[in-house]
């Protein structure tokens, strides 16, 4: 025996080389092994004990001590040893063993690389050794006969192509995109073969911030990743990430996020004037009036069934008409009133040619003539002051202009008046303004104004639409939302102020203030149609309800809300009614503030994450190829 | 050997503040998605071929690269640090795709394999000097020879003293199999040193003893001394084999997980830009 781990003595032990890729056989079949042991190549080194070295003539036995010193034997005559054994078979060590294990897990797993790559076809559910794992839901139907090509422009290139691919980025770029900042990310180019955007693809939020100079472009890569799994959702954002630019740490909805405007969500303008306030408090609790009222509460008039953004409100007809549809139609529109005249300058017997009628007798030159009196006591009308452009109150300015209407009223009916409107008003089509206008009539009331007298029109009088009558042409419009009447407001509204006439400007804000009355004016359309514009500039008449541009990259949607907290205090738990100090935009509501939405969006309550109400895109939408693609 | 002695301490140390480091960073809102799986996949490569090089440095045990012991404290904290740069890196314990799935396999059976060895170091390290007598494992062949060598001596030597061949004949029949080579390999290496063996010599020297005459039994003294040697050292036979033999878990398959973590790489940069 050797005599334990501490033994080592040259002429009595063995010098182990456990690194070495070789082991004596004897010793692997436990049996004593030779102290030589194999050779670097695997040869049986123990077959001679010695090597016999020549002195002189003779062989001299080198036969190690340890191995009991020179043989009896001794060399032979030719030197070789004389103590010779039988050879083993040398066997490879544990560290050779180890090795080729590991030469064969990489053989293995290259081959299992190599003999898979090529199943390029993933819908066929072949394993391949290019699969990095099923696309999400919503892409997993695109890949089509391109296969990975349709988002991977390195594939189905070769060789060469992976080669460009990989050491950079901006190799293989889709046609057209080979240029600018999209260049530098071949993903985000790719994706935008499909998504379209309301900005640059590349710049945060799809925006240019021009305060923000530094910051950099963006790519889709770094907030969306594929293959994750047919379930995973790849356009949801983590908190950290919004703040990676957002460096306000908002990590609780409720303490954290800036507090919203004070008329949110109303502070912008409102198409539909409709105090809310005051008619649940002062009309709808009304009893004389509970038959008129919309049942329902806030559903009797908005539209619940839509949904989104905002609840529309239903048609007038089935709102507002039952209290509202009566005033409505109270006020006519007055297009001309004949006026009180200073002279009469239109002779007999020019009504008389012009007109067919008999002339009238002709005055006693015993008598005096008698003086002028005017049938009309009502200064001119400011519509017609407007078209005529002259002083309304100023009889001296209007008087001709009035009677030489009138004259030629007399030959062609309502074609005079048409001419001067479409002198006057630049916008608004003429067919619209006087629909259903008998020309007829007209000519008949001029030729019988123009004689100083009130004209009375035969048959039934109360009929809408354009009629004369005594002294007026006047529009009565039958019902909300008449179009002759809407035509005439839009016109009159959309009419630039003069800036070089102040008689004109001023006949013109008085036409506009007449027209668009709340109070007086016809139709009394402005009492709930927000009219907007700036001053002096051209009108507009909001006659749709409008929704007011969202806040950039936010979003709320009604239904959930209205799922979650009941028919019975759905709207009034965010959307309070106010008083008349806290009423935003006429609405009679409060603005809704943060708390309201945080007592629900809240830690621990409904979720409060940035993409509750916040979406990153700004105009995403899906170009047309995508759709000829998946055609 | 203890798993965590005073002077690996201040690299388990740095080990720590770097995975803590790593994980705050990871967290951090200025990373985008693609720069944190890129640069963890990168750093996780690295760490990876670091953890590889320390089957290189036994190799090249002539070149001063430094102390065994530290290279291989540097091992254990480097694959604690990649565990959980892994976990960052992956997003979650098990990942979506075939070959992510297969990587990962990979990876988690090197750690697993590498855990285990470990333990084997520390439990039998422990063991070897409580059974003593240790023995370099390459020298247990010429050892178990020379003890048989001596057993069959002594079997000799006791039939020229009795002149009969009782004792000769009994140990070819069962004792010639305990001295052939180690034996009752997992009661070595695992049991009560070799208890099992033990108690199966104990009983065939005991049924031999009953034919034998006084000249024999009293070789059968030293047949039974030679036993008791031959067993210390298969204990230390079977303990230093599974010693060795966990590498030949853990290499190859972290030379398959190196390699196909490569191939992840290249598809990476060839396709995930």
């Amino acid at each position: 025996m050797s005599g334990g781990i501490n033994s080592f003595r040259h002429d009595q032990t063995g010098y182990e080389r456990p690194t070495l890729g070789w082991k004596c056989g004897r010793s692997a079949n436990w049996n004593m092994p030779c102290k030589h042991g194999p050779s670097a190549g695997g040869v049986c080194g123990g077959q001679n004990a010695c090597a016999p070295v020549r002195s002189g003539e003779a062989w001299q036995c080198r036969r190690p001590a340890a191995d009991g010193g020179p043989c009896a034997t001794g060399p032979g005559a030719d030197g070789s040893c004389g103590s010779r054994r039988p050879p083993c078979v040398p066997r490879r060590t544990l560290a050779v063993w180890r090795g080729r294990l590991s030469i064969l897990a990489i053989g293995a797993v290259l081959a299992l690389v190599a003999l898979l790559a090529h199943r390029t076809d993933r819908t066929s559910g072949a394993p391949t050794s290019l699969d990095p794992g099923p696309l999400s839901s919503a892409h997993s139907h695109f890949a089509g006969t391109a296969l990975c090509a349709t988002c991977h422009t390195a594939f189905g290139h070769g060789t060469t192509g992976w080669w460009q691919a990989f050491w950079s980025p901006a190799a293989l770029m889709p046609a057209g995109k080979q240029d600018g900042d999209i260049a530098a990310h071949r993903l985000s180019a790719a994706c935008t073969e499909c998504h379209s955007f309301g900005g640059h693809e590349l710049q945060p939020h799809n925006r240019i911030f021009e305060k923000r100079a530094d910051l950099g472009p963006t790519d889709c890569l770094m907030c969306h990743t594929e293959h994750k799994g047919q379930l995973s959702q790849i356009t949801t954002l983590s908190q950290t990430q919004c703040q990676t630019c957002h460096t306000r740490a908002i990590k609780d909805f409720a303490t954290d996020h800036p507090p919203f405007p004070a008329k949110f969500p109303y502070d912008h303008t409102q198409a539909i004037t409709f105090d809310h306030a005051n008619h649940f408090n002062k009309y709808f609790s009304n009893p004389q009036m509970k038959d008129q009222v919309p049942p329902g509460g806030c559903v009797g008039c908005h539209v619940v069934g839509d949904g989104g953004r905002a609840l529309q409100p239903a048609k007038f007809e089935t709102t507002c008409a039952n209290c509202h549809a009566d005033s409505i139609t109270k006020k006519d529109f007055i297009l001309f009133r004949w006026p009180q005249l200073d002279d009469d300058i239109i002779k007999p017997d020019e009504i008389a040619k012009a007109c067919g009628t008999p002339l009238p007798p002709p005055p006693d030159p015993s008598k005096p003539e008698p003086a002028f009196s005017a049938v009309s006591s009502d200064p001119l009308n400011l519509i017609s002051a407007y078209l005529l452009n002259v002083s309304a109150n100023k009889s001296a300015e209007y008087d001709k202009p009035v009677q030489d209407l009138a004259r030629a009223m007399m030959k062609d009916g309502a074609d005079p008046l048409v001419d001067a409107v479409k002198d006057r008003l630049s916008a608004g089509k003429v067919e619209n303004l006087f629909a259903g206008l008998d020309g007829e009539q007209v000519r008949q009331a001029a030729c019988i104004w123009a004689g100083n007298q009130e004209y009375s029109q035969p048959g039934q009088t109360s009929v809408a639409g354009w009629r004369a009558d005594d002294l007026d042409l006047r529009y009565t419009h039958p019902s909300h939302a008449d179009p002759v009447l809407k035509a005439w407001i839009e016109a009159i509204a959309a009419q630039p102020v003069p800036t070089n006439d102040d008689a004109a400007a001023a006949r013109l804000i008085r036409a506009r203030r007449e027209m668009l009355s709340y109070t007086d004016g016809p139709g009394q359309c402005t009492k709930c149609h927000a009219v907007s514009g700036a001053r002096g500039g051209p009108l507009t008449v909001s006659w749709q309800v409008q929704l007011g541009t969202p806040p950039a990259q936010t979003h709320f949607d009604h239904r959930p809300h209205l799922d979650l907290l009941g028919p019975e205090k759905t709207c009034t738990s965010c959307h309070r009614l106010a008083d008349s100090v806290l009423s935003v935009e006429n609405t009679g509501l409060k603005g809704i503030a943060l708390s309201t939405c945080a007592e629900c969006h809240a830690a621990g309550k409904v979720r409060d994450n940035c993409q509750t109400c916040h979406v990153y895109h700004q105009g995403h939408a899906f170009r047309k190829r995508m759709m000829q693609d998946a055609m | 050997m203890r798993a965590v002695n005073r002077s690996s301490l201040p690299v388990w140390i740095v080990t720590s503040i770097a995975a803590v480091g790593i994980v705050y960073w990871h967290a951090s809102p200025k990373l985008a998605y693609a720069d944190r799986d890129f640069t963890t996949g990168y750093v996780l490569l690295g760490l990876m071929v670091f953890l590889a090089l320390y089957n290189g440095r036994k190799k090249l045990s002539m070149l001063p690269l430094g102390k065994a012991s530290t290279w291989l404290t540097l091992h254990l904290a480097g694959g604690v640090l990649a565990l959980v740069i892994f976990r960052l890196h992956v997003g979650s314990l098990w990942p979506i795709g075939l070959m992510h799935r297969a990587l990962a396999a990979l990876f988690y059976a090197v750690c697993i394999s590498g855990v285990i060895g470990y333990g084997l170091q520390l439990w039998l390290s422990r063991r070897l000097a409580q059974a003593g007598n240790e023995i370099i494992f390459e020298r247990i062949p010429a050892e178990i020879a020379a003890i048989r060598a001596q057993a069959e001596k002594a079997v000799l030597k006791a039939a020229e003293d009795s002149g009969n061949d009782t004792l000769g004949r009994d140990y070819l029949q069962s004792l010639a199999w305990y001295f052939a080579q180690p034996r009752f390999f997992w009661s070595c290496a695992m049991g009560g040193f070799g208890r099992r063996s033990e108690n199966w010599l104990q009983r065939n020297l005991h049924t031999i003893g009953r034919y034998l005459s006084e000249a024999e039994r009293a070789h059968l003294d030293e047949l039974s001394r030679l036993g008791a040697e031959k067993r210390r050292v298969d204990v230390q036979y079977a303990m230093q084999s599974l010693l060795k033999r966990w590498t030949m878990f853990h290499v190859p398959l972290a030379a398959a997980m190196l390699t196909l973590a490569v191939w992840h790489l290249i598809l990476v940069q060839v396709f995930a830009q």
